[in-house]
């Protein structure tokens, strides 16, 4: 086991030298006495494997990055880098559009740059940049220049520093124990990572930015923590077809999901133009969004309108549940001890047989404050099967962030089942829906969310009004749904 | 891996001990008594600390009268801290708190601006701002609109976690190091809640510390430093997210009564109202922000007779810490209120209204308290925004767009604005700074302010750089350690004396600046346009020959040529009835697209013009640009809530999103062009020019059918509030 660990920053070697278990690379950029960070964004490139195992950065948020998670690999950042009488970094200089008038700028956007270009060369469709910046270039656009440059520069030297983790790979198994005795475990296969959880009863898993079960804390532990991090595993890291099912590892980021699956469900694709928030969708696995309802919604709301069933696997094999009975409570209650959500398997509707005429409807819709960075604070996916003779043979409403956990709405999907498509009875399920949300609900605004049921299934209906002929709402309130016909529409 | 954050592994790493606050579960009640001893009792407990034990004054007011830090007879608002249990670990002194026992006597508290008013429960006389010269008669053909309205309270920053850690050192020194930027009155008051020498308490900001604007923000350094000076050890205090949202104080409420009268044209005559804050249990900094709503009210606009009184209520809540433009920004909202009002009940668009009542030259280009302006600027920003935005154009076709959907509809608003530059001069006091040139070329500056802050020692190096030349590693900074703190907004009355001085040792300089030049082979073209460079003295028109300045002024010394030069700023020395030193204007339009179905909305295109702040106008216009969107996120966030009992409920999905908005697809800004000096603020203007956001999304509702949005649109407005106007509208 480690006891020292080595990791790149902007192409320097760092090592953890007894750093805590419990370190985010954001405390470990502040503490390294370079750090200016901004207090609520702090993006880093962080490079990983993609879901075709070939390399990647990916923008992440460094306070949601364990720093051992780093072990071996590499990561860009703009933040931490300069100090007050230092000269500015080559990648701050390449994140400003005009460099001669940039100038650092206190206040919300500590480490920005800023620079005064106009609205028209504003680029303000990265998640990656802070939502207030503006004369920016994105992140991945900068450092993507600036490696090229550098390249250009290095032409015919050894150093190659397009590669964005370091020869040595990750899949071989790494452990580290902190100076306080904690431990970190990337295992490289799921097996060892069961193992492990045999070994260490107590020891939390690490999917993504996610830590389960919920219970065991690692702030709170007044013991030294044992974690185990799954996002290495290979085997956990795959989307495959079998059978006519698709396989989704519970290692698989929400963008790698999306990626390779939007082609093949509209309702996951709709939920990709949906999220804006690209360091949410790398950091966040199949695994991690299934345990972290609460802070996930949009995940889970998709996948229970997709009749998903949960993989979980343990040393004595692999149990499948279907997604609706997991969660008659929370998911992490039906988890045994020594067990991993190991994956998803999910069919898309339009295979089944008995639903390949008519209209395959599907909307995704979420609700949030901050459009480019935050997660949903009310959700919706619909999916809704119509015959030829336009009666409804399917119908999966599911919302999220209304009640205390992700709900389907069963009455709802009952009233639907068999009926004439129409105005009439979309009146009749929106009725239904905000009964069925009607009670007492928990958190901020929630005679809001309770009315959101109802108001996203208009919605829905508004833009699935004459079935196969989309209604797109104006740019902007369309959910993902590109605009470019009639501005028009009744609700 | 929520909840990792550097302080906390830090603090481990470095033994400090751990605090758990003992807070009152009631807005108001009696302590009759407090037991610790089951709490000093657990194993691992250092120690518990309430009011009886502080060695100095409960009070983290300078002058040590008001705000005390803990409850001791009485309890005034809810989570009120009345002990703090010190311990090895944060665990242990979690379960120390439950072992604190206080007997409360619960009273019946005063929540909201209603319940004070009934009981006549103010903190204070009233401040009244009334229109100076002679009244104007009523006319019979003038109309009356009144309205009493709500601006909900609101957080000015994003959720985040407090700390304080308090180092007590061998000499009798204590170290404290925190996460909010504190003035110089922190080292003042925290010397004496701890009843020592002011000299022996040293605090330190973090580089991302948020900046103090109320005394809540003193709560733990004072404890973390009470701590560590008691047990002699390091002591860390952290308040999550949520427990420092229900302890530290926000902007609170406003209730506005208005009633204006105004002619058939839509001009507004005479305007009168009250203004009230809930001030919460302590005055904090309410009397400040309640003086930059009355001289913020008029907004652009010219009222022949304006009255209005403001008063601050005392109240069981959270004291109200201001927010980031100290009021101004209310006011820009309250008065658009008005305009709204009137363009609604004459059928005239808000902007013919807006138009009609611009500050103008002659005999309408003076302020309610006596200060003339300079309305050409005015009168500038507000046409060139009404063109660069096509208004008039756009404003049809967003009509028949309207007529034609009806999911959701846009709205488009422009609103001028006109703000008073920083600190308002009737708050302030003499600023003085003194500028010593060494022979080697560097500066040293002198301030007579204590703990001035890293804001106000950049303009320090700013300036000295741009005025003399001299670079920042060249220049040090003093502060006067005897003389009373900065005032937060001060820092521009620095500059201003700071740029005399400059001037001065320009003056000082100049001869011998010529005699070196010319010594050196360099003609002089203009003597009075020396440039001071960082590479030395030259003339204008060889820049690349200069004269280091090491040399003259060493030269100037052997002359007995003074190089020492100190300069103040007195607003009580201006001339006149002047309230500001100057001011600000700006005009934005916005165009918005709200969901009706969801009431979220969408900002598609801003148009900003304003005045360029004597910066480079692009960099001008990204400050500008970011002011607004800040400001955009301010009239758009989420309100404060109270519960029933006092207490400001922290839901897990109510952030804050008044530092997060997207950048529109269309965001312009324009500066306009003339050179207007170093005094402006342009963040500010552009901050409350966000108005017109409210004002389209407000247009954008009453194109839903409804005209009740234009009499009561909730302030702030999330989507919720909007979806919800929506719906109560008679569309």
């Amino acid at each position: 086991m480690q006891t020292d660990f080595e990791f790149f920053i902007n192409g320097d070697i760092h090592r953890s030298e007894g750093a805590s278990v419990n370190c985010s690379l954001r405390e470990y950029l502040m503490r390294s006495g370079k750090g200016r960070l901004s207090r609520d964004v702090c993006p880093v490139l962080l490079g990983v494997f993609d879901a075709r195992q070939k390399p990647a950065l990916r923008i992440v948020h460094s306070c949601r990055i364990a720093l051992p998670m780093l072990a071996e690999r590499e990561i860009w950042t703009v933040d931490a880098i300069g100090s007050q009488g230092e000269p500015i970094d080559s990648l701050q200089q390449a994140l400003s559009i005009n460099q001669q008038i940039s100038c650092q700028c206190g206040n919300a956007t500590e480490s920005m740059f800023f620079s005064g270009n106009s609205a028209n060369t504003i680029k303000s469709d990265y998640g990656c940049q802070h939502p207030n910046s503006t004369g920016w270039l994105s992140f991945p656009t900068a450092l993507n220049a600036l490696l090229q440059e550098q390249k250009d520069l290095d032409e015919g030297a050894d150093h190659q520093i397009e590669s964005p983790i370091s020869e040595s790979g990750i899949e071989r198994s790494f452990s580290y124990v902190d100076a306080s005795g904690g431990l970190f475990f990337r295992p490289a296969s799921l097996r060892e990572a069961l193992r492990l959880l045999q070994s260490y009863p107590a020891a939390s898993i690490l999917a993504g930015d996610t830590v389960y079960p919920a219970a065991a804390d690692v702030i709170d532990s007044q013991t030294a923590p044992v974690v185990v991090s799954i996002d290495s595993i290979v085997q956990l890291g795959q989307v495959s077809l079998h059978e006519g099912r698709w396989h989704v590892g519970g290692a698989v980021s929400l963008r790698a999901f999306t990626d390779a699956m939007s082609s093949r469900f509209p309702l996951i694709e709709r939920m990709t133009k949906a999220m804006g928030s690209l360091p949410l969708k790398n950091l966040l696995t199949i695994s991690g969004g299934l345990m972290d309802e609460l802070s996930n919604p949009e995940l889970l709301t998709v996948l229970l309108a997709l009749d998903a069933q949960v993989i979980i696997s343990s040393l004595s094999g692999e149990r499948r549940l279907m997604l609706k009975e997991a969660f008659q409570g929370v998911l992490s209650s039906a988890l045994k001890q020594g067990e991993i959500v190991s994956g998803v398997l999910l069919e898309s509707p339009m295979d089944r047989e008995e639903q390949s005429s008519g209209h395959h409807l599907t909307g995704f819709y979420q609700i949030v404050r901050r459009h480019s960075t935050d997660r949903a604070m009310v959700c919706a996916a619909f999916s809704v099967m119509v015959d030829e003779n336009e009666r409804v043979v399917r119908a999966r409403l599911c919302y999220g962030g209304i009640g205390e956990r992700v709900k389907r709405a069963y009455e709802a999907e009952e009233l639907l089942r068999g009926g004439l498509w129409g105005g009439k009875l979309a009146s009749k399920v929106t009725r239904c829906l905000n009964a069925e949300f009607s009670g007492r609900l928990v958190g901020g605004d929630s005679v809001y969310r309770s009315a959101m049921a109802g108001s996203l299934w208009r919605k829905f209906f508004a833009e699935n009004e004459t079935p196969g002929e989309l209604f797109r709402f104006p740019q902007g309130l369309d959910n993902g749904v590109p605009n470019d016909s009639k501005p028009n529409g009744n609700c | 891996m929520s909840g990792i954050n550097a302080e906390m592994s830090r603090a481990s790493q470095e033994n400090f001990l751990e605090t758990a606050l003992v807070l009152s579960p009631y807005s108001h009640a009696l302590i009759n008594a407090i037991d610790v001893q089951a709490a000093l009792d657990l194993k691992g407990v250092h120690t518990v600390i309430t009011a009886r034990d502080i060695p100095g004054a409960n009070s983290l007011c300078e002058g040590g009268v008001g705000f005390p830090l803990f409850a001791e007879e009485c309890v005034l608002y809810h989570s009120q801290p009345v002990a703090v249990v010190v311990a090895e670990n944060e665990a242990v002194a979690r379960e120390a708190v439950g072992l604190v026992k206080v007997d409360y006597k619960p009273k019946i508290p005063i929540l909201g601006i209603d319940e004070a008013l009934a009981l006549k429960s103010f903190h204070s006389d009233e401040q009244v701002l009334e229109t100076t010269g002679e009244s104007v008669p009523e006319k019979k053909d003038w109309h009356e609109f009144s309205k009493k309205f709500t601006i909900a309270g609101h957080y000015d920053g994003a959720p985040r976690n407090y700390w304080s850690m308090a180092i007590p050192g061998k000499d009798g020194t204590l170290s404290i190091k925190d996460s909010i930027a504190h003035t110089g009155a922190a080292r003042n008051i925290l010397a004496a809640v701890l009843g020592v020498e002011k000299g022996l308490v040293m605090v330190e900001a973090e580089d991302e510390a948020v900046p103090a604007n109320s005394a809540s923000a003193m709560i733990l350094p004072a404890i973390a430093g009470l701590a560590a000076v008691k047990i002699g050890l390091p002591v860390r205090t952290v308040l999550d997210q949520e427990t420092g949202g229900r302890m530290l104080s926000k902007q609170n409420p406003l209730q506005v009564s208005i009633n204006a009268s105004y002619d058939t044209e839509g001009v507004i005559h005479r305007l009168e109202g009250e203004v009230f804050m809930d001030g919460g249990w302590e005055q904090d900094c309410s009397q400040s922000v309640m003086h930059h709503i009355l001289h913020h009210l008029d907004g652009a606009y010219y009222f022949a007779s304006m009255r209005f009184t403001g008063r601050v209520c005392r109240t069981h809540c959270l004291s109200s810490g201001g927010s980031v433009l100290g009021g101004k920004a209310m006011a820009c909202s309250l008065i658009e209120e008005v305009i709204a009002g009137v363009a609604m009940h004459l059928e005239i668009d808000a902007e013919v209204i807006r138009e009609k009542n611009l500050y103008e030259n002659g005999a309408r280009q003076v302020t309610p308290y006596g200060q003339d302006l300079d309305t050409l600027m005015l009168e500038k920003v507000w046409k060139k925004a009404k063109s660069l935005a096509s208004v008039e154009e756009r404003a049809e076709e967003i009509a028949s767009w309207n007529n034609n959907t009806l999911a959701a509809k846009r709205g488009l608003a422009l609103v001028p604005v006109k703000i008073g530059n920083g600190i308002s001069l009737k708050e302030c006091r003499v600023v003085e700074v003194e500028v010593c040139l060494l022979e080697d070329g560097l500066a040293r500056v002198i301030l007579d302010g204590s703990g001035a802050g890293n804001a106000l020692r950049a303009m320090v190096s700013a300036v000295i750089e741009e005025q003399l030349g001299v670079l920042l590693d060249s220049v040090s900074i003093e502060e006067l350690d005897d003389n009373p703190s900065v005032q937060p907004g001060c820092e521009p009355l620095y500059q201003e004396a700071l740029i005399e001085a400059c001037h001065l040792l320009r003056d000082h300089l100049r001869m011998v600046s010529v005699r070196c030049l010319e010594e050196a082979g360099v003609e002089i073209s203009d003597i009075m346009e020396l440039k001071f460079t960082t590479d030395g003295i030259c003339d204008p028109e060889t820049p690349d020959s200069p004269v280091p300045l090491g040399l003259v002024v060493g030269q100037a010394l052997e002359q007995g040529i003074p190089m020492t030069v100190s300069s103040c700023f007195d607003p009580l020395a201006l001339s006149g009835e002047r309230c500001f030193r100057g001011f600000t204007f700006g005009a934005a339009a916005a165009e918005v697209l709200v969901d009706g179905l969801t009431g979220e909305m969408r900002v598609l295109r801003v148009d900003i013009v304003q005045e360029g702040g004597g910066m480079a106008q692009e960099h001008s216009q990204s400050v500008i640009g970011n002011a607004f969107m800040r400001g955009t996120g301010w009239v758009t966030c989420e309100k404060i809530r109270w519960t029933a009992h006092g207490e400001i409920e922290m839901a897990q999905d109510t952030g804050a999103s008044i530092q997060a908005l997207e950048v529109p697809p269309h965001l312009y800004c324009e500066a306009l062009g003339e050179e207007i000096g170093e005094r402006k603020n342009p963040q500010e203007a552009a901050f409350c020019m966000a108005i017109c956001v409210r004002e389209a999304i407000r247009e954008a509702i009453v194109a839903f059918g409804g005209v009740t949005p234009r009499l009561n649109l909730p302030h702030p407005l999330s989507p919720a509030t909007v979806y919800f106007s929506i719906e109560a509208s008679d569309c």
